[in-house]
């Protein structure tokens, strides 16, 4: 039987255990195993993607022990990371969510009825989250390292079963030698992941606003600002409406982007006006008034074809 | 109407507008301008004198003065860059300091290229304030350099002075003295030379050519080959910055400070960070009112500004403004 619900929402849960209840007599043992992982620089990630990670796991085991509530069920696993002991490059926000799972556990062993085991799985080579994953750019080279050290499935339900039958209500489960890896963690080389040399943040717009819709460039001008920015920053799907700071946007950047955007349009732009002009948007008007202001700087006299007159 | 997308339009048939105080003039090719475009013209005259009027100030503000904070009633902080001139610097304690500090960096020309840097402090201070003293033409303000801007910021506040701009204060953040430059060059190829002399001291003469000749090929292939994240417009906007650096010590070298009548703040990253090669203290020299602040251990020059040091430096920078607004200044040794 296979029912469908999102952790984090109380009445899919609430329904889901109801059915179990009606059709089993209540659930023998729960496995807690949902989460998400959006890997990513800390400065590439908005709000909402945070959220979107930690839900899941700090919501969710929420709403699963609130729900269990007055059942006693033979054991709750949550399924942790490796993440919250080793605290990887990219992963700020999954080993967050993990570190709370893994505190949570410990509390509920205290304070439930019923005996929680909080199991810290590495990566899963062939199913799972990081099987599916897909990074945001920028980290590519991110899957393929985490991929490197995880471990196949057979090993991971051998270690599950061993552990049910351990009686220990916390173990992390380690390919290799814990402590290396945690020695690996401390010195991490950003040119192994970073695919984008900027240094700013990167991404597709939906990445860093989630669902909102994209408010695309809505002149010329902007469509041109638009692509310089996001070649300069390596943000792909720019609004027009994105601050040039909120992107990561650092000396040499708006450096650059002065320049470029100096003779792309010949206009004497200078970095003030990045700082008043922010935006896609307001750098727009800005450099289509600086254009309009330098009209002196064309013909002034008559001559030739032309002719001049006051208006 | 749209003035701008009017403006835009006649762009595109070559017909130029300008105006020349209240006069509209109109520049275009024999016939471009047809009965119903200057009908046009006419009819939205005062509309566009007033644009461009506006476009026109829009263009010619001071283009040195970036505004990092620009909210707030107290008496605004201009502040020069470290060496390379990037004002970005202040960013964090611009922020740290609140909606209440207007805070403004100097970005130096030469760093976009559109004209060389100046290699003197004189040169410098004096661009930079000619705009302040057109952008901020009431009440005092206060005078910022950080590292080696504080040869800049100096000559500069001593140069707004003469103009009759009010100088709250200095505030110098991790600032080396001007003396500290003129050895910068010969005790940094000491150094080089100290290092190698004693990697080769206990070497045999075998070791020794292959030692010269591994650090010989190590220096042509770094410089034959630019770093991989690096892309070539990068590069070109690095050497910009090459530029602007060499100019700032040649310009801190050259300087020779004069005394200053007004209160000068010097923020030093720590005491042990105090040493003659930077002359941090030699500054005390130029002023009969000097204030000292000293940051907590593990500060340097490079991080004073950044988290974590800077809120302790904003909050300095605070006791600072309150102590210097009635003039007092504290006595030596510092606090």
């Amino acid at each position: 039987v296979v029912e469908v619900a999102a952790v984090e929402d109380r009445p899919q849960m609430q329904g889901v255990l109801d059915r179990v209840r009606e059709r089993f007599g209540g659930p023998d043992g729960v496995v807690h195993a949902a989460g998400i992982v959006r890997a990513g620089l800390m400065q590439a990630k908005s709000h909402e993607l945070a959220q979107s990670v930690l839900s899941p796991k700090v919501d969710g085991t929420a709403v699963l022990f609130d729900v269990l509530e007055g059942t006693r069920p033979g054991f709750v696993v949550l399924f942790s990371s490796l993440a919250a002991i080793l605290s990887p490059y990219a992963e700020c926000d999954y080993s967050g969510a993990n570190a709370f799972l893994d505190a949570f556990g410990s509390f509920a062993n205290s304070a439930g009825s019923f005996r929680t085991i909080t199991i810290n799985w590495p990566g899963w080579r062939e199913v799972g989250q990081l099987a599916e994953l897909e990074t945001l750019p920028g980290v590519e080279g991110w899957k393929a390292a985490a991929l490197r050290d995880a471990i196949e499935t057979k090993d991971g339900v051998e270690a599950f079963d061993r552990i049910l039958a351990s009686g220990h209500d916390r173990v992390i489960v380690c390919p290799q030698d814990l402590d290396r890896w945690l020695e690996k963690s401390r010195h991490v080389d950003p040119d192994v992941y970073l695919a984008h040399p900027n240094g700013a943040r990167s991404g597709t717009r939906s990445d860093r606003k989630g669902l909102t819709p994209i408010e695309r460039p809505a002149t010329p001008v902007e469509e041109r600002l638009a692509r310089i920015w996001s070649e300069v920053l390596g943000v792909s799907e720019l609004g027009r409406r994105e601050n040039f700071f909120e992107l990561g946007g650092h000396s040499l950047l708006a450096i650059r982007i002065v320049t470029q955007v100096r003779r792309a349009f010949d206009v004497d732009l200078s970095l003030r006006a990045l700082f008043e002009a922010p935006t896609v948007a307001d750098l727009g008007q800005y450099v289509e008034a600086v254009a309009l202001s330098e009209a002196g700087s064309g013909p002034t006299r008559g001559g030739g074809n032309r002719v001049e007159i006051e208006i | 109407m749209m003035v701008p997308a009017f403006l835009q339009k006649l762009r595109t048939h070559d017909i130029w507008v300008r105006a020349e105080g209240d006069r509209l003039l109109c520049n275009a090719p024999a016939g471009a301008l047809t009965p119903e475009l200057r009908d046009q013209l006419a009819r939205f005259k005062p509309e566009i004198l007033a644009y461009l009027s506006a476009a026109a100030a829009v263009a010619n503000r001071q283009r040195a003065i970036v505004p990092l904070q620009s909210k707030g009633e107290k008496p605004p902080v201009f502040g020069v860059g470290g060496h390379n001139g990037d004002v970005f610097c202040y960013g964090a304690l611009a922020r740290e300091l609140g909606e209440d500090q207007p805070f403004y960096g100097l970005h130096p020309p030469g760093l976009d290229g559109g004209s060389p840097p100046f290699t003197r402090a004189e040169d410098l201070a004096s661009y930079f304030a000619r705009q302040i003293r057109e952008f901020h033409r009431e009440g005092p303000c206060v005078i910022a350099g950080y590292c080696a801007g504080g040869v800049i910021a100096f000559e500069l506040a001593q140069q707004l002075r003469t103009i009759g701009q009010p100088i709250h204060s200095l505030a110098f953040f991790g600032c080396y003295h001007p003396t500290a430059y003129r050895w910068m060059g010969l005790r940094r190829r000491m150094e080089w030379l100290s290092t190698h002399m004693r990697a080769l001291a206990h070497q045999s003469w075998s070791e020794r050519a292959s030692y010269v000749r591994g650090k010989l090929e190590a220096r042509r292939g770094a410089a034959a080959q630019p770093s991989p994240a690096t892309s070539a417009e990068l590069e070109v906007v690095l050497s910009y910055r090459r530029k602007v650096e060499d100019a700032t010590i040649l310009a801190g070298r050259r300087y020779d400070p004069t005394r200053f009548p007004g209160v000068v703040n010097l923020f030093i990253p720590t005491r042990e960070w105090v040493s003659s090669d930077n002359g941090a203290l030699r500054w005390r020299s130029t002023s009969q009112h000097v204030n000292e602040f000293f940051g907590p251990e593990g500060c340097t020059g490079d991080n004073m500004l950044r988290e974590p040091y800077v809120a302790t430096f904003a909050e300095l920078f605070r006791q600072a403004m309150g102590t210097t607004s009635t003039a007092i200044s504290m006595p030596h040794p510092a606090r």
